[in-house]
């Protein structure tokens, strides 16, 4: 049985297909929640499970999507946006696409500073990363280790195609200007 | 597969942004393979930038890593599936007051099966390296080890495999053409020539490893029910092999060198720790020279970093209280987890070994 089979048998009632969905999805749904909300783990648990719980309940209406991991992270998404808007942002809050403009950028010696404790070549590049604004880093996440095309990123962070490329085109071109410089410079890199 | 683009203008961050790019790196199939070998035989003075590309993939997925590794807890899933199960019933309860008993019946039999029911169970009774072997197309190479020493095997490649007794390896006729695979049954030690256009991928039972080129042991006996990778130089990645369970998603392990990962066939899960006596790291991308591991009255925190580096394994310490600390001693012939055990005996402290990492507990010299 692959995803879709599984789940049009999900669609139709069979329990064991739900539950086997759950298994395959729910890592990744944790992880790329807590990306989002690090602060609680609770909320991001809570958000799976409305949206399983929804799921099931709207079963008989849900066409079978193409990519069953996509749909599920942006209903997980839209799922924690609509809940802290309507908690915690009683005001209309930013729009996304704003966010990254007001984002500083760090010079080199604030790089440097975050680079001195870090020991091994993973923790460097993972540093360089954190130091990205948040949805050049939710791109690059769900690029490459999600490994959704850039049209399904694009659906989930609400943009075109072309703005999911650029951000990751973006993160990708800092990321190389930062391991040039500074470790050609200062660092054996590997 | 790519539709036809002009990659031939690409920099390297532009293959980045190309799904049919990426998606090769990150799950070659044998049509992408293909097509970018073909593309790369036609333009070859685009190799270094299409190399480039490649080279920020890898670093890119490796700072990604920790997030790639996000643990849930096997309690905390079952839990919250527990939980999802008795929203849904208690909904179900609401809108058709009756029937609910039914499906309160198939729940219980959903948690009864527990566990089991995802490892499929093997019915029949050869092993994948069996079956992996016999679909190969043409006559492929086969040699067994039934002798009680190590054997030497050279590949095509020039890689160089040092195959346990006991043990088997297989490559294809085709070996070295598309790409570098192998078939083991047992243990080996690969030495692998580098080539970054054709990645060396080792299939061990339902496990594969990825490396460019490295030095790493892969161990799987069908009757261990596991299999173990060990890098001594370089880095690899370990994944499930997607034709043994079509479902999951290839989610693998990067290892790093004195790293080991450990693939139980039964719980299907990846268990990542450091291996059991640790060696130092030879790099010839590194000019440092590895230090002598002689201390008159230094810093604890310069002799940390002397280890650390050298074997390349992080050390998690209490800067603060351990910055008067020193080190008078010669530990040049210890082993890794000796120089640990007299810089804890020094300065009052213990370690432990966390997910691949040493933490140092306690100590204090203010």
């Amino acid at each position: 049985m692959n995803e879709q089979e599984l789940w049009q048998a999900f669609q139709e009632g069979d329990e064991n297909a739900y539950t086997r969905l759950y298994q395959l999805h729910v890592r990744a749904m944790y992880r790329y929640g807590m990306s989002l909300v690090a602060a609680s783990e609770a909320f991001v648990l809570d958000c799976v499970h409305d949206v399983f719980t929804e799921l099931w309940a709207k079963r008989a209406r849900l066409a079978t999507p193409d990519n069953i991991r996509h749909y599920l992270l942006r209903a997980l998404k839209n799922r924690i946006m609509h809940l802290l808007e309507r908690k915690e942002h009683p005001k209309r809050p930013l729009e996304e696409v704003d966010y990254d403009a007001l984002w500083a950028e760090p010079n080199d010696l604030e790089i440097l500073e975050e680079l001195e404790a870090a020991t091994t070549r993973q923790q460097r590049i993972q540093r360089l990363i954190e130091q990205l604004p948040p949805r050049q880093q939710e791109a690059l996440k769900l690029r490459f280790v999600e490994n959704m095309n850039y049209n399904q990123i694009g659906e989930i962070m609400h943009v075109n195609e072309q703005s999911a490329k650029n951000l990751v085109f973006r993160a990708v071109e800092k990321l190389r200007s930062w391991i040039i410089t500074l470790f050609l410079t200062f660092f054996t890199f590997f | 597969m790519p539709v036809e683009q002009n990659y031939e203008t690409y920099s390297a961050a532009d293959f980045l942004t190309d799904d049919a790019f990426v998606m090769h790196q990150l799950s070659p199939a044998r049509a992408s393979t293909q097509f970018w070998e073909g593309w790369l035989r036609q333009y070859p003075h685009r190799h270094p930038v299409y190399q480039q590309a490649v080279e920020l993939v890898e670093a890119v997925r490796l700072g990604l890593d920790t997030y790639a590794q996000t643990d849930l807890p096997e309690e905390t899933i079952r839990r919250l599936l527990l939980r999802i199960q008795e929203t849904n019933t208690r909904s179900a309860v609401r809108e058709r007051r009756i029937g609910w008993l039914r499906w309160a019946a198939a729940a219980s039999v959903v948690l009864a099966l527990g566990g089991g029911y995802w490892w499929k169970s093997a019915t029949d009774h050869s092993t994948p390296y069996d079956r992996q072997v016999t679909a190969l197309n043409g006559t492929p190479s086969e040699t067994t080890n039934a002798s009680h020493t190590v054997q030497a095997i050279r590949l095509p490649d020039n890689s160089e495999v040092l195959l346990a007794p006991d043990s088997r390896l297989t490559y294809p006729a085709d070996f070295g053409h598309k790409n570098r695979t192998v078939y083991l049954s047992g243990e080996a030690t690969f030495s692998v020539t580098k080539d970054n256009s054709k990645p060396f991928f080792v299939h061990a039972d339902d496990v594969v490893t990825r490396v460019i080129g490295t030095r790493f042991t892969v161990r799987a006996f069908f009757r261990e029910k596991q299999v173990k990778v060990q890098v001594q130089s370089g880095q690899v990645s370990v994944y499930r092999n997607r034709s043994a369970s079509s479902l999951d998603q290839p989610k693998g392990v990067m290892l790093l060198p004195n790293q080991q990962v450990v693939f139980n066939n039964e719980t299907a899960q990846f268990d990542k720790r450091l291996v059991d006596t640790p060696a130092i790291v030879v790099n010839p991308y590194v000019r440092r020279k590895t230090p002598l591991f002689v201390y008159n009255d230094t810093p604890i925190s310069q002799v940390l970093r002397d280890i650390k580096e050298a074997y390349g394994i992080d050390i998690h310490y209490n800067k603060e209280a351990l910055e008067n600390c020193q080190l008078n001693s010669t530990m040049t012939n210890e082993t890794f987890k000796q120089k640990l055990t007299i810089v804890c005996a020094t300065i009052g402290a213990t370690y432990e070994i966390i997910d691949g990492q040493v933490v140092i507990n306690g100590g204090d010299c203010r």
